[in-house]
């Protein structure tokens, strides 16, 4: 079956100029064409759809740094209190239920950074297989981390132990069965945590926690696979050795020297920011006699910096928002947009870092509207281009997911897909 | 509030149907249901017409699924997805098999058996808004004994699972196996007592003993839950509901004398006709069925019409319960039962009372009747229900309403496109 999408305006993700009176012809869940409505008409038999006057299609947006089976809570012995009473058949239910508040606020596809007990694979195959109604889903199963390291926190008893819940790997031999095992229960890609923050010394805000053979073989062995690898970094030379040693997307990365830069350039390393949960920090109410740390402020002020030097060398970046941490799924999705704007990037940058930059970290055949990708879309009322803040508004929206409107003015329109898809 | 109106309405208690009735709902409970003339339209209600012909009744409730299966038939099938689906993969599935039993028309069901806490945490789920769902109550894990019907022999001996089973040994290891369900979540405690023999031809034999099926009712009772047993007939039937059991299931067998005791004692009864018709088709499908399995499922064939005849008679407690994920798909096979129920010679209007307000009763749910202070779980029925039982299994003629809300939502393609 042929439908047309038809809307005042049309972004199609790839940073192309918005085409007035745009149109999308998809068949079968795929876009066929995307341009003016002129070129693309109304071929015999398809549906129409035509979006309220004054309204924008565009591509779902993505969000390339998640954690669905985390809440957002902010407060750390709550956090740790969910952690620890949650089962995971609980975290995977409560897990489709934020992916499904994700959808409604535009968001069709996700990338996740860590989860225990293999919940949000399972979740993702859940929702290929039409169990459960979400957005696409890439996941890394757990993030592989050293022994005490930063995804290993030290903060549990000598008598706790906690199954499927930190993966920690030490030496090469011992990263390389990790990245094995999580590859085998069903990782997309390969989380490591290379670098992470120091405090100690001002001005020395990063300090390396994996081994560069420890990175190097990680990588070997998901690249050997077929898989991707993201680290969780800081910044610095620790950063820069992340990089050398073949990661392809490094996440958080405030301080980022121009070796780096260049380094990142050579290697088409992307970057994913995540703006939204260092600037949350400064949000969250400060106990009677607390300050933010050095290291809080620091990072706040270097990561425009890194931002910029980014941009200008024109490394690929990506929106993603850490939601889980501080952050909660889905309604502040949009705020990650608005800083890279603030940052320097133009509205049409922000939404392509947010859809074509993100689909392909993810590798996903979606991001731009254009023949042979999924047509997971929106209709946006009003133009985002003139006002960012309109993505957060979830009864603006109309979600689309393979051409399927699934959701619409903030409001699942079926949890079943089966139903929808009958 | 609602105000629901419909030519007709089935309030679930066995009475005759109120034609020209309405309803009015206010939040999640009923407060008041008659006949449209006599409740008027109080001031600021929002009307609800259902179309001509159409029946109010309430949700239905299935007393005996398990959600974690598929209802896959093969064995081997079975067992490959007992030891390859991750818990939390399971309890997605069971998400969705829950969502569509909730599309049938069920807005309560009791779960039987499943692994890793999976249905608890579902039942969770659902009650925290998370995912729409019906009304479940679970026991967790099916106690029994070492190597007993819920701990089946055939994994080879390198095999290991854990929270799959829970298997239990004498009076202590039961009432400890009871504690740890209820740790859990548990709603109730299922146990499996009584069973078919799988080498020779008796029907039916003690699995439990005495002492250990007391040990875990006066466990359960102790903590304020029901016990649900799986049996198959016979004087082990007998000793189990004497020891406690407050639901029996399948019960293939019973005499005059015992469903008096069920009825004095207010005893259950959960014969899950469906699933027995399903495994007498699949067994008589089978062309190597051994001759035990055959005249198992003859003697069963025959058994279960002419007690539930009697059980009738005697005025037992009969609930309608699938058991729906063993042979039979959830959603679209959970409304057999009470075609059976019609077939075994209930009226129409007894069967919707057994998959209603008996099955409530059971469940100790506030629901299963159209009554003022109840919970708002009903149907609207396009057509009359009572003249052909089996538009209820017509999910296009349903209209699904859990606590007032409307629970179930279709959207064909085009309408999801087009909205």
């Amino acid at each position: 079956m042929k439908t047309v999408f038809e809307a005042d305006l049309l972004i199609d993700g790839s940073g192309n100029a918005a085409i007035e009176k745009g149109a999308v012809l998809v068949e079968d869940g795929f876009v066929v064409a995307a341009g003016r409505q002129a070129d693309i008409g109304r071929p015999d038999g398809a549906y129409v759809v035509t979006a309220p006057a004054g309204a924008t299609l565009m591509p779902g947006l993505i969000d390339s740094h998640v954690h669905l089976a985390y809440s957002g809570i902010a407060d750390v012995k709550k956090l740790r209190a969910e952690r620890m009473d949650s089962s995971y058949p609980a975290v995977a239910l409560a897990a489709a239920a934020r992916a499904q508040l994700s959808l409604t606020y535009g968001v069709t596809a996700l990338r996740d950074m860590h989860a225990p007990g293999g919940t949000i694979i399972d979740l993702r195959d859940a929702i290929e297989a039409g169990d459960i109604v979400g957005p696409r889903l890439r996941a890394c199963g757990r993030g592989l981390t050293v022994t005490g390291g930063h995804m290993d926190p030290a903060a549990y008893a000598d008598h706790t132990t906690i199954d499927n819940f930190a993966h920690a790997c030490d030496g090469a031999d011992g990263f390389r069965r990790g990245a094995r095992i999580e590859a085998k229960r069903g990782a997309d890609f390969i989380k490591i945590n290379s670098c992470v923050s120091a405090r100690k010394v001002p001005g020395i805000w990063w300090r390396p926690e994996m081994s560069p053979e420890e990175i190097r073989t990680a990588c070997d062995e998901a690249h050997g696979q077929g898989l991707r690898v993201a680290s969780h970094t800081s910044g610095g030379l620790p950063l820069t050795i992340t990089v050398a040693n073949g990661v392809d997307c490094v996440e958080h990365a405030h301080w980022i020297d121009d070796d780096c830069i260049e380094l990142m350039v050579r290697n088409g390393t992307y970057l994913v920011p995540t703006l939204l949960v260092n600037e949350r920090t400064f949000e969250m109410p400060l106990a009677p006699g607390k300050s933010y740390s050095p290291w809080s402020l620091a990072s706040r002020e270097a990561k425009w910096v890194s931002l910029q030097k980014a941009r200008k060398a024109g490394i690929k970046v990506g929106s993603g928002t850490d939601a889980g941490f501080m952050v909660p799924h889905g309604t502040m999705h949009w705020r990650e947009l608005a800083l890279l704007i603030q940052g320097g990037y133009t509205p049409m940058e922000a939404i392509v870092a947010a859809t074509a930059v993100n689909a392909e970290i993810m590798e996903l055949n979606a991001g731009i509207l254009a023949a042979g990708r999924f047509a997971d879309m929106l209709f946006v009322a009003g133009n985002p281009l003139d006002d960012i803040a309109i993505l957060g508004d979830a009864t603006r929206l109309t979600v689309f997911k393979s051409g399927i409107r699934v959701a619409e003015a903030g409001t699942l329109l079926s949890s079943f897909p089966a139903e929808i898809a009958a | 509030m609602k105000l629901f109106r419909a030519d007709r309405l089935i309030d679930g208690t066995g009475a005759a149907p109120i034609e020209g009735a309405a309803l009015l709902v206010d939040g999640d409970r009923i407060v008041a249901v008659g006949r449209a003339a006599d409740i008027g339209v109080p001031d600021g209600a929002e009307i609800l017409d259902a179309p001509a012909g159409a029946t109010l009744m309430p949700g239905l409730v299935d007393v005996h699924v398990h959600l974690a299966y598929s209802g896959a038939v093969d064995p081997d099938g079975f067992r490959a997805e007992t030891a390859s689906i991750h818990y939390p993969a399971m309890a997605l599935r069971a998400a969705r098999y829950a969502r569509e039993t909730l599309e049938y028309g069920f807005t309560s069901v009791r779960d039987m058996h499943a692994p890793g806490g999976t249905i608890i945490d579902l039942r969770n789920a659902i009650d925290a808004g998370l995912l729409e769902g019906p009304r479940i109550k679970a026991p967790g894990l099916g106690l029994t004994v070492t190597g007993g019907h819920m701990d089946q022999a055939g994994f080879g001996d390198m095999m290991s699972f854990r929270d799959m089973n829970a298997a239990c040994d004498g009076p202590v290891g039961f009432r400890k196996g009871v504690r740890e369900q209820l740790k859990r979540g548990a709603d109730f405690i299922k146990i499996n007592p009584c069973v078919g023999n799988r080498r020779d031809d008796r029907l039916y034999r003690m699995e439990m003993t005495v002492e250990e099926i007391r040990a875990a009712c006066d466990e359960a009772h102790e903590q304020g839950v029901m016990v649900g047993a799986h049996t198959s007939g016979g004087p082990p039937l007998t000793a189990s509901i004497e020891a406690g059991c407050d639901t029996v299931e399948h019960a293939h067998w019973i005499d005059d004398a015992t469903l008096e005791m069920m009825v004095a004692r207010g005893t259950f009864l959960v014969p899950t006709l469906a699933v027995n018709e399903a495994s007498s088709n699949y067994v008589l499908a089978q062309p190597n069925a051994s001759p035990k399995i055959l005249h198992w499922a003859a003697a069963s064939e025959e058994a279960k019409w002419e007690r539930l005849t009697r059980a009738k008679k005697l005025g037992v407690k009969v609930a309608a319960g699938s058991d729906a994920g063993f042979f039979l798909e959830h959603g679209k096979a959970n409304g057999r039962e009470i075609e059976l129920l019609v077939q075994g010679g209930y009226s129409t209007l007894e069967a919707i009372h057994c998959a209603t307000a008996v099955g409530a009763d059971l469940m100790q749910i506030e629901a299963g009747r159209l009554l003022p202070g109840k919970l708002a779980d009903l149907l609207v029925v396009d057509g009359n229900p009572l003249a052909d039982i089996r538009i209820l299994r017509d999910r296009s003629r349903l209209t699904v309403f859990k606590g007032g809300k409307l629970a179930a939502r279709r959207l064909s393609q085009h309408a999801a496109i087009k909205s």
